[in-house]
């Protein structure tokens, strides 16, 4: 059971295969499409999240938890007043940890953060794959990636041929 | 039993390895392969086309992150006409576009800079970076430096209702005509680091940005004072260099009205006189002595 403490309204979001979640609204708005869904008055009692399953939904709560602000007794976001950089070093680790998953797990986060809109996680999923396009060559992205070359070599050519400047 | 467990354990064992080897990133939707695209460097993101035939076409219609700077080519006139196709050509947006190191002085490519800022590829811009080059002409403030104008093109992004964040460095900044008064309806981040902009323009500048969260101002010229009215901004960082005493330096900021106001920071020497008339969120610590 999930303990209420008074004056937290709770929302319910239900995965595709029948888990249930209470959390807090504000945890909830961390994702600006549910956001959304609560400031149009389209969520009054459970909002069930499509495409979701409960295992990745409910790692997606779980940062959402971590990085929700968290409101002192004055209403100002406490990240504000308490050790600003302390907060920030300390969440730094946790998404480290966090994003230790397997590849169809992580490809599984994006597509949720994309879907739910909650950019950090977005950012935190999508980076290693950014860094390895950024920073290897293409035989190497396509080995990371296990994504096969399926062009004919003179259609390879003419697609280099098109944006020569970034082959330089 | 335990040979039960053991077995599956196995086929998930399997399962994980089959799913590593899987392409899953081709699974992807379309719109996160883009998402992906416009968070790479300029580069690395058009070389994604030739990865396979599943990326051939996202490319060119996914929204942009385009580097100007020596990352794209070591060559000034590469880099130029690197641009000038890609904005010609590309079928999407640029939502982030960064000039680093061009010197716009010179009359050719102060005009391509000119055309590029018009360029209807910038319409949904998100955030403009745009750094000249000082140094080819030697880096001081001084006053007897050639002049460095920022194209006035660039206030046409006042009608992109997408802008977010600007970062305008070393030039000088054009006169903002009174009417119609300029607005940028999402701009909330303001950075202006060594640029010359008169007190009318900053004025008019700062009464269009009706959203703005963070203005940094540092060692800005050309004005002597700075009077801040915002419903919005969270904080300020402030800071004066002296090291030209040809240019008019910021004596004076006054924050007049600014209920959100948190943070007001004067980094190194800061301006003579802070002068706080409303601002009820601003933490003691962050207020400077200078009062």
């Amino acid at each position: 059971m999930a303990t209420r403490e008074a004056g937290k309204k709770m929302i319910m979001l239900k995965s595709p295969d029948g888990m249930e979640f209470e959390v807090e609204e504000a945890v909830a708005m961390e994702s600006q499409t549910i956001r959304k869904m609560i400031e149009d008055d389209c969520a009054d009692t459970a909002i069930l999240i499509p495409n979701i399953n409960s295992k990745i939904l409910s790692r997606v709560i779980e940062y959402c938890n971590k990085h929700v602000p968290t409101t002192g007794a004055t209403g100002a976001a406490a990240s504000d007043t308490v050790a600003p950089a302390a907060l920030a070093e300390d969440l730094k680790i946790w998404d480290a940890e966090f994003i230790k998953v397997n590849r169809a797990t992580r490809f599984d986060l994006i597509q949720a953060a994309s879907y739910l809109n909650i950019k950090g996680l977005l950012d935190l999923t999508s980076q290693t794959t950014i860094d390895t396009i950024s920073d290897n060559s293409l035989e190497e992205i396509r080995s990371f990636l296990s994504t096969k070359n399926d062009y004919l070599p003179e259609e390879e050519q003419t697609i280099r041929r098109e944006n020569q400047w970034a082959f330089q | 039993m335990d040979g039960g467990v053991a077995a599956a354990a196995s086929v998930s064992k399997k399962r994980k390895q089959w799913l590593n080897n899987q392409d899953l990133i081709s699974d992807l939707p379309d719109e996160i392969l883009d998402i992906i695209i416009s968070r790479l460097p300029t580069k690395p993101a058009a070389r994604t086309a030739v990865l396979s035939s599943r990326w051939r076409h996202l490319w060119r219609s996914a929204p942009l992150n385009l580097a100007v700077d020596r990352r794209l080519s070591g060559w000034e006139c590469d880099r130029i006409a690197i641009v000038s196709k890609i904005l010609a050509a590309h079928a999407g947006p640029v939502c982030r576009l960064s000039l680093h190191g061009i010197i716009c002085l010179r009359r050719g490519i102060y005009r391509k800079i000119d055309r590029w800022f018009r360029s209807p590829t910038l319409d949904g811009l998100e955030e403009l970076d745009f750094t000249s080059n000082g140094s080819y002409y030697g880096d001081g403030d001084g006053g007897d430096r050639p002049p460095r104008p920022l194209p006035p093109s660039a206030l046409r992004f006042a009608i992109a209702p997408t802008l977010r964040a600007v970062n305008i460095d070393s030039c000088d900044f054009p006169e903002i005509d009174a009417a119609p008064a300029l607005l940028f309806p999402r701009l909330k981040q303001l950075k202006l680091y060594k640029v010359a902009i008169s007190q009318a323009a900053i004025h008019r500048l700062l009464s269009g940005c009706i959203a703005l969260e963070s203005l940094e101002l540092e060692s800005t010229h050309g004005l002597n004072t700075v009077q801040i009215v915002s419903p919005t901004l969270r904080s300020i960082v402030v800071s004066v260099s002296y090291h030209n005493r040809a240019n008019v330096m910021l004596q004076k900021l006054v924050v007049e009205d600014a209920p959100c106001l948190e943070r007001l920071i004067p980094r190194g020497d800061g301006p003579n006189i802070i002068k706080v008339i409303s601002a009820s969120k601003l933490a003691v610590e962050y207020l400077s002595s200078k009062t």
